[in-house]
């Protein structure tokens, strides 16, 4: 009796009351969320406006929308009325033309799903093998994940690469995708997760007839969906956005770059920084990945407090 | 010859002896219980016999093979787990299929979308034998649900029909009741033992409640700190324990256990009454146990002692007496009319009869006794 009413009280009271410490705490969030998202919004906004309204920082969000004279249009010998264009127009049309750019969208469409199909491929076995079988020396292998996990890429770019030039891997989606099969991060967040699935389940399995492959791919592998979900984000954010290790192995082929690389296109031309189109581009590679999160939002967020990298 | 035998079984976890020497012999068709005290090795046992752990030394024998060395799943027995262990990911049917599904199908059948247009026959026969098992545990309604949508009751059912569906050699369970409450847990020792009369299959269930073992086996095997006490039919080992460990362990309340001695003529001494029981012996200190149901409220009685508290069971009312020289509480089951007038504090004489105690040395083993003959009142 006296429990309902004080939760009644509770419930009536919380809306009302008004909290100097909740109101903080959104203070400092919302501030972070600004930080966070001015990069974007500049993004967005350039990618809006047109070249001159860019270079003297006015016109505001969307700029004045004016029509302006596309000076390589003229360059090209075409009358001035036909060169005059609209800034979205213009800074799209010429991201999709001056680069192949849903070539690159499909190239990352590939290694990012490769990377991430053999990464799986890889460290749910080894995650298994760590977290649920007894074998000698497997604290040591352990031990040797986790220390994997401190080296920073960049440190083993320079011996990876000479070994891809050797085996003449360059500039192939070989080189692109090889060097991130292995995910040690993976190993060790799938360990985790499979820490917490109960030794019973296992045997059940084995008593049903399983073979230890069996038990991984029809057992471990559901029940570690939403662990599976948070690695999968974060290993196709990661590969998706990298510039530094395409940057490396693909010199010269042009259907082989990945998004990122594509900006450059835009960078450092004869006549000047464009930074419209490039924006453009920037917002188009940006694209899939905000959508996919959208999708993904809540099992994001799951994934992120079990993995516990808050 | 016996459908399973565990020989000589020894295990260790690294310095820790958890099994030593164990012997069982299990006959086809029989509800065998192994029942002991937490930690005391049981499920280690089971797993050694379902093949899940590997014994250090020692044989496991069954239908006359040595499976010692063979996997799980080539022993042909099921299992049912304390958690229950369903696959979270599957409905109910998926679940009670899968052994069928391991044990059936080829590789192929078992692909998810193409293995039933495939063995089109096979999975017919499959899905029959999983609606015969969910018919005979009444789950039938439950089939298309996940685990997570069942209640503690219903998921035990699951698990039994998982391990059902396979007819295999013997079930092995594993305090399969304990996750559940009380009442349903009455209830379903009275299912299994239906379902053991029914299957007329062999049953191998391990259990630390002695309510369980003596209520479903038709023998049982008092396991404790690694070694098998005493295996036999349930009434025989709560009448006729072995030893004081075994005589303290099944029961409920516990036996009652009074310090007394044997004199010079063989003459047995309890609480300073010398008792017309005979020891033949030396003399020696011994332990004598009598039962709550034996002891009886008596006037003329030779031992008496204080009500300190009453345990009201509804049919069974239990007393327990401060008896001056006795370690513990002795505790009589008295019916309700007899405790009306039995308030705190109230002195009681109380009683045996010569025949219910038993006697135990100062190791625990039993003790051989006589008595001449006595009138009982
Ligand atoms: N994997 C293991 N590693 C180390 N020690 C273990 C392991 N499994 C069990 N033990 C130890 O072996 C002993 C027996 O364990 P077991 O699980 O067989 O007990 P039990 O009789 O089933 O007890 P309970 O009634 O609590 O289930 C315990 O002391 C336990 O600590
Ligand atoms: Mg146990």
């Amino acid at each position: 009796m006296a429990d309902t009413t004080l939760d009644q009280s509770m419930a009536e009271a919380t809306p009302l009351r008004f909290s100097t410490r909740a109101a903080i705490t959104h203070a400092v969030l919302i501030l972070g969320a600004l930080i966070v998202l001015l990069p974007f919004y500049t993004m967005l906004s350039l990618s809006l406006k047109a070249p001159h309204e860019i270079m003297q920082q006015t016109g505001g969000f969307l700029g004045s929308q004016e029509l302006f004279r596309d000076d390589f249009c003229i360059k090209l010998g075409n009358a001035v009325q036909d060169c005059m264009v609209n800034p979205i127009i213009y800074n799209y049309a010429t991201a999709f033309e001056k680069a192949p750019l849903l070539r690159y969208l499909l190239n990352g469409l590939i290694v990012t799903v490769s990377i991430f199909v053999i990464q799986v491929i890889v460290a749910l076995p080894c995650a298994y093998a760590l977290a649920k079988l007894r074998f000698w020396g497997r604290e040591a292998v352990f031990a040797l994940v986790l220390f994997c996990l401190l080296i920073p890429v960049h440190a083993i770019a320079l011996p990876l690469y000479i070994m891809l030039a050797k085996v003449g891997l360059t500039n192939t989606y070989a080189a692109l995708i090889i060097p991130w099969t292995i995910s040690v991060f993976g190993i060790f967040l799938m360990r985790q997760f499979f820490m917490t699935v109960p030794d019973d389940l296992i045997d059940a399995a084995r008593m049903d007839g399983m073979s230890e492959y069996a038990i991984i791919w029809q057992v471990m592998l559901p029940t570690a969906i939403p662990a599976l979900m948070a690695f999968g984000i974060f290993s196709v954010v990661a590969h998706w956005n990298d510039y530094f290790w395409p940057r490396i192995v693909i010199t010269g082929n042009r259907d082989l770059f990945t998004p990122p690389l594509g900006l450059r296109e835009f960078k450092g031309d004869a006549d000047g920084d464009n930074f419209g189109p490039m924006m453009a581009t920037a917002c188009i590679i940006v694209t899939p990945l905000i959508v996919c999160f959208l999708l993904a939002q809540r099992r994001f967020i799951e994934g992120i407090t079990l993995s516990g990298m808050k | 010859m016996s459908q399973i035998s565990l020989r000589t079984i020894t295990k260790s976890f690294g310095e820790t002896p958890v099994l030593n020497n164990v012997s069982l012999d299990i006959e086809e068709g029989e509800f065998v219980t192994l029942v002991g005290p937490s930690g005391c090795g049981k499920s280690t046992f089971l797993r050694i016999l379902a093949g899940l752990e590997a014994a250090d030394a020692g044989q496991v024998e069954i239908q006359g093979r040595d499976v010692t060395a063979i996997r799980p799943a080539d022993r042909n027995l099921a299992m049912v787990f304390q958690s229950y262990a369903l696959y979270p990911h599957l409905s109910v049917a998926q679940n009670i299929m899968t052994p069928l599904r391991m044990r059936d199908l080829n590789r192929l059948g078992r692909l998810p979308v193409i293995g039933p247009l495939l063995s089109r026959a096979a999975h017919r026969k499959m899905r029959d034998q999983v609606g015969e098992v969910a018919e005979t545990l009444q789950i039938t309604p439950l089939l298309d649900r996940k685990p997570g949508q069942l209640s503690g009751g219903q998921r035990q059912r699951v698990a039994l029909g998982r391990a059902m569906v396979r007819q295999p050699v013997a079930f092995l369970m594993d305090e399969p009741l304990s996750n559940l409450d009380a009442a349903l847990r009455v209830h379903m020792r009275a299912e299994l033992s239906e379902l053991h009369r029914r299957l007329q299959a062999t049953f191998v269930y391990v259990t630390h409640d002695q309510a369980e073992a003596l209520t479903m086996s038709d023998r049982m095997a008092v396991m404790m700190h690694g070694d098998i006490l005493q295996v036999g039919p349930p009434n025989d080992i709560y009448r006729n324990p072995a030893s004081l460990d075994v005589a303290r362990f099944i029961g409920s309340p516990r036996i009652n256990t009074l310090p007394g001695e044997v004199n010079g003529t063989g003459g047995l001494e309890l609480l300073g009454v010398t008792t017309e029981t005979r020891v033949r012996g030396l003399r020696q200190a011994v332990t004598m146990g009598v039962r709550p149901e034996h002891l009886h409220m008596r006037v003329t009685g030779r031992f008496s002692g204080t009500v300190r508290h009453r345990e009201n069971l509804g049919s069974d009312i239990f007393v327990h007496l401060e008896v001056a020289g006795a370690p513990a509480k002795v505790v009589l089951r008295l019916a309700p009319a007899e405790a009306v007038e039995l308030g705190l504090g109230t002195r009681v004489a109380f009683d045996f009869n010569p025949t219910d105690i038993l006697l135990f040395d100062a190791t625990g083993a039993r003790l051989a006794f006589t008595h001449p003959a006595r009138e009982v009142a």
